[in-house]
């Protein structure tokens, strides 16, 4: 079966193009099945790929920067490692418009650096490394710590190109800023996990760099006086960039960390407010900002959650959480969005989280008051995504039909589970 | 026509007061805003809980009858007309604000509620609503969330979409489904996203979560008057390149400018101006005021002839009244009133709106602009006489031509109206059949048998052939 890929994908693309590889993807996963590499080198080329694998029906996983590895299949069926690391191209930057249209292998990063000589940034931040790129990163669709300021990922989409399982190629909005026109299908593609669609190229929104921008940090013995800091600053201070609470993993503190962006008065101003609201004018610690994790991934070996839940429930959810569990977890919730992402260590990961079939009954004797009252967005434990709330039948009915309607074969890989 | 059956299900569920058949009564429901398309329905039909809507899609899919929603009828291209011999469903009865969740930031309403009335509940909370279309006193959260809405503070706060964190929905089938989550933050497949803006064809919204925001501490609004409006228009280009986002940023031509000063929404623009821009500035006072310097600065170096800043709130709205009357200050001038939509890059709007100008002094029309200069969105605005054929043909025709100089400057045929009727046949000169595959095929997933408002958005694959050869044509 390989071989016979290996000569079908190499007629197409040259042999260069196409590789038998395992892969490598930093995870102590189950041995993936064996696949093909193929690495078009246009957008054209990727096309083609995606027409010849519906014609064989081949199924194919697209990757980017291979910084996503719970996207990757675990299933064991040979298949195609269709990688977009030569769409790679800005197409145009319209600097006096704040848009920007590029194609889908572009590193987050690299298109970053370019942004920086107009003062221009993206309206998201790059969480996953170096590797990640922007169709990579549209097709996972999480939302960071730019989401209060800037709005959701999904939001910051102006256009999108795809080509879908049968090898149509598809476009959808447009390079404006503002568009009614016809359905937005950039919603659906983002977050999808190619479910639908590889991307091939995006218009962005783009955002200018702040004039000012600094972190100010308030650590806390007690949980409670973090809580109770960030209460207050929710309530009364409506114009930070970011209100986060953090804790590390084996480290007594908890952190109140504030991001204060925007003209320099601003942010003189806001920072003012923020000591006296929460602790006067002593311990002041005032940093550079880096809008990048607060509390990075301590390896790669540590398990996520990622949960989104109402501003309101975090201090209950914290309070009720086991405090040995907890002090051993490295835990981020933004109180202004309900984004809570907890890592942990694989022990206490499988001690606490992967006995249970699923996260609902997991967590359900951790936090007692809140079982099955939060959506889980999700996890990666061996690479298996578990859904929170049970998806209504109704809902998987349209998932299903639009999955069949753009990838008849089901070449593409499977929905998230919705 | 409806079978009587149908009738005789719709009365026993809802009562004969909230079922209408008379047709001198359903003359009022043949048309949204946009009055060029007009089709009478056979029945209109006022649910006021999930329930009822479920129900009355139920017995119109039985009876394989098309139907289609509506919520105050104030959209502006034709997405409410009815299907020949179809249902129209009336929302302006489902219209109770239901839960009002301050700490979180979020309100749970019904869509009949009106856009301006879930702002006015929520001040008191020191809270607000922030998508705010220029019908925003009269039209629908449900009509809303069909048509994307947008509005003058949609240049900072986003639209409609960014606002609307889940919705209750009655499927094309019948079926009820919620999506999205008021747990705003979440990710996966985003099939609430794909139903907001869909105009109504993709399912029926019975209750929606709208995000709420704090009212910002510090609101300034500055009226720059320029020479023309295309001066004003490079300023607005510059204040952009220069990073700057304000709240709003609203451009008035000339025209515009003398029919509201002569109406009762005079607003004490200056008569000598060519056009004038309103800018808006809110949040943090300290973040207002260093904006607000740098903003006069650019304005002044692109030759507004002065500034006049509002900061308390009746300053404020004196200066508003005139580009929230606009619309109705122009339909003073003529029966008849034809609101264009278009984007284009904000960029090109210096060259975009003297060639608009220049098509509608060929036809020999009256062209008026306001418009949301901050995104591009522009609204040549044609007054005209609706009786008069001749003249229509003439807007009609405007209406082609400036959506290709639209399309041309990079742009797209709505900002905020939608497709609806109106603009279907130009679809095909937008997007590719493939494209437009793809849209069908996302509408079939939902719509399978096409009886919730047919017709709309997508046109007939013959129809995409026959308006790029018509559109090869020299005009």
């Amino acid at each position: 079966m390989i071989e016979s890929l290996l000569r079908r994908f190499g007629a197409l693309l040259g042999d260069k193009s196409v590789k038998p590889v395992l892969v490598d993807d930093g995870e102590t996963a189950p041995h993936p099945p064996p696949c093909v590499h193929l690495l078009p080198r246009s957008q054209d080329e990727l096309v083609a790929c995606v027409r010849l694998a519906f014609e064989e029906r081949v199924r194919v996983q697209p990757v980017g920067g291979n910084s996503a590895p719970s996207a990757f299949r675990r299933d064991p069926d040979p298949y195609l490692l269709l990688s977009t690391e030569f769409l790679d191209r800005v197409i145009e930057h319209a600097a006096e418009d704040l848009t920007v249209t590029v194609e889908a292998g572009l590193a987050i990063d690299e298109l970053s650096d370019q942004l920086r000589p107009a003062g221009q940034k993206l309206p998201f931040v790059n969480s996953r490394g170096p590797r990640s790129t922007i169709g990579g990163h549209l097709a996972v669709g999480q939302d960071g710590p730019t989401a209060k300021a800037y709005g959701r990922l999904r939001d910051q989409i102006l256009g999108m190109t795809v080509v879908h399982g049968d090898g149509r190629v598809a476009r959808t909005g447009g390079r404006v800023v503002k568009n009614v026109t016809g359905f937005d299908l950039a919603k659906l593609y983002v977050g999808s996990r190619g479910a639908f669609g590889i991307v091939l190229q995006t218009t962005l929104r783009l955002r200018a760099e702040e004039r000012a921008a600094c972190r100010i940090e308030f650590d806390f013995a007690d949980l409670k006086d973090a809580l109770l800091a960030g209460a207050t600053l929710r309530a009364r201070a409506p114009d930070l960039f970011s209100l986060q609470l953090a804790h590390a993993a084996g480290k007594s503190p908890w952190r109140i960390q504030v991001r204060l962006r925007g003209e320099e008065a601003l942010v003189e101003a806001l920072g003012e407010e923020c000591f006296a609201l929460v602790r006067g004018d002593d311990d002041r610690r005032i940093l550079p900002d880096q809008t990048g994790a607060v509390a990075p991934t301590e390896s790669t070996q540590w398990r996520e959650l990622r949960a989104g839940i109402r501003p309101s429930e975090i201090a209950p959810l914290l309070n009720s959480l086991d405090s040995e569990f907890l002090s051993r977890v490295s835990f981020v919730a933004d109180l202004e969005t309900g984004l809570v992402r907890m890592q942990s260590d694989p022990e206490t990961w499988d001690h606490y989280l992967i006995p249970a079939s699923s996260f609902t009954g997991a967590l359900a004797p951790l936090t007692p008051a809140l079982t099955g009252d939060f959506d889980l967005i999700e996890a990666h434990a061996w690479n298996v995504l578990f859904p929170w709330t049970a998806p209504t039948r109704a809902a998987e009915a349209v998932v299903s039909r639009l999955k069949s309607n753009f990838d008849p074969s089901a070449v593409l890989p499977k929905p998230p589970a919705y | 026509m409806v079978p009587p059956t149908l009738l005789h299900d719709f009365e026993r569920l809802l009562g004969p007061d909230r079922c209408l058949t008379d047709p001198g009564v359903l003359l009022a429901y043949e048309c949204d805003g946009l009055t060029h398309f007009k089709v009478r329905p056979s029945a209109v039909v006022f649910p006021t809980t999930t329930a009822e809507v479920q129900a009355i899609v139920r017995a119109c899919v039985k009876a394989e009858i098309p139907f289609t929603p509506r919520g105050a009828g104030t959209g502006l291209s034709g997405g409410a007309v009815p299907a020949q011999g179809g249902v129209l469903i009336e929302f302006a009865r489902m219209n109770r604000i239901l839960l009002v969740d301050a700490e979180n930031r979020v309100a749970v309403v019904q869509p009949g509620v009106v856009n301006a009335r879930l702002s006015e509940t929520v001040r008191p909370l020191g809270l607000a609503y922030a998508p705010d279309p220029s019908s925003q006193t009269v039209c629908t959260l449900g009509g809303n969330a069909a048509e994307n809405s947008g509005g003058p503070h949609c240049l900072k706060y986003g639209a409609t979409t960014n606002h609307l964190v889940a919705l209750e929905v009655v499927l094309p089938d019948g079926d009820v489904v919620r999506l999205g989550s008021e747990r705003a933050f979440d990710n996966g497949i985003d099939l609430r996203g794909l139903l907001i803006g869909s105009e109504g064809t993709l399912g029926l919204v019975t209750e929606i979560t709208c995000r709420l925001v704090p009212i910002p501490a510090r609101i300034e609004t500055l009226l720059a008057p320029f020479a023309t409006i295309v001066d004003a228009c490079r300023a607005v280009s510059a204040i952009i390149a220069a990073g700057i986002l304000p709240a709003a940023l609203e451009a008035l031509d000339e025209r515009t400018i003398k029919a509201v000063e002569s109406s009762v929404y005079r607003a004490g623009y200056p008569a000598n101006a060519g056009g004038v821009l309103l800018v808006e500035l809110d949040g943090h006072p300290a973040e207002v005021d260093a904006q607000s310097a740098r903003i006069r600065e650019i304005l002044l170096e692109h030759g507004a002839f002065n500034i006049e800043a509002a900061n308390d709130p009746v300053h404020r709205a004196k200066l508003w009244k005139g580009r929230k009357g606009a619309f109705g200050a122009m339909g003073r001038l003529a029966p008849d009133l034809y609101v264009q939509d278009a984007v284009v890059p904000r960029s090109k709007l210096p060259e975009v709106l003297p060639a608009i100008g220049r098509i509608c002094d060929e036809l020999g029309l009256p062209l008026a602009n306001v418009f949301h200069a901050g995104e591009g969105n522009l609204h040549p605005n044609i007054s005209y006489d609706g009786r008069d054929p001749d003249q229509v043909a003439r807007v009609v025709e405007a209406g082609r031509r400036i959506m290709m100089v639209c399309l041309e400057a990079g742009g797209t045929l709505s900002g905020e109206h939608g497709i609806g009727l109106e603009k279907q046949e130009f679809m095909p000169l937008l997007f590719q059949d493939d494209d437009l595959q793809s849209m069908r095929l996302a509408r079939a997933a939902f719509n399978p048998q096409e009886l919730l408002n047919p017709g709309k958005i997508l046109p007939t694959p013959r129809a995409c052939v026959e308006v790029r050869s018509a559109a090869r044509k020299p005009a």
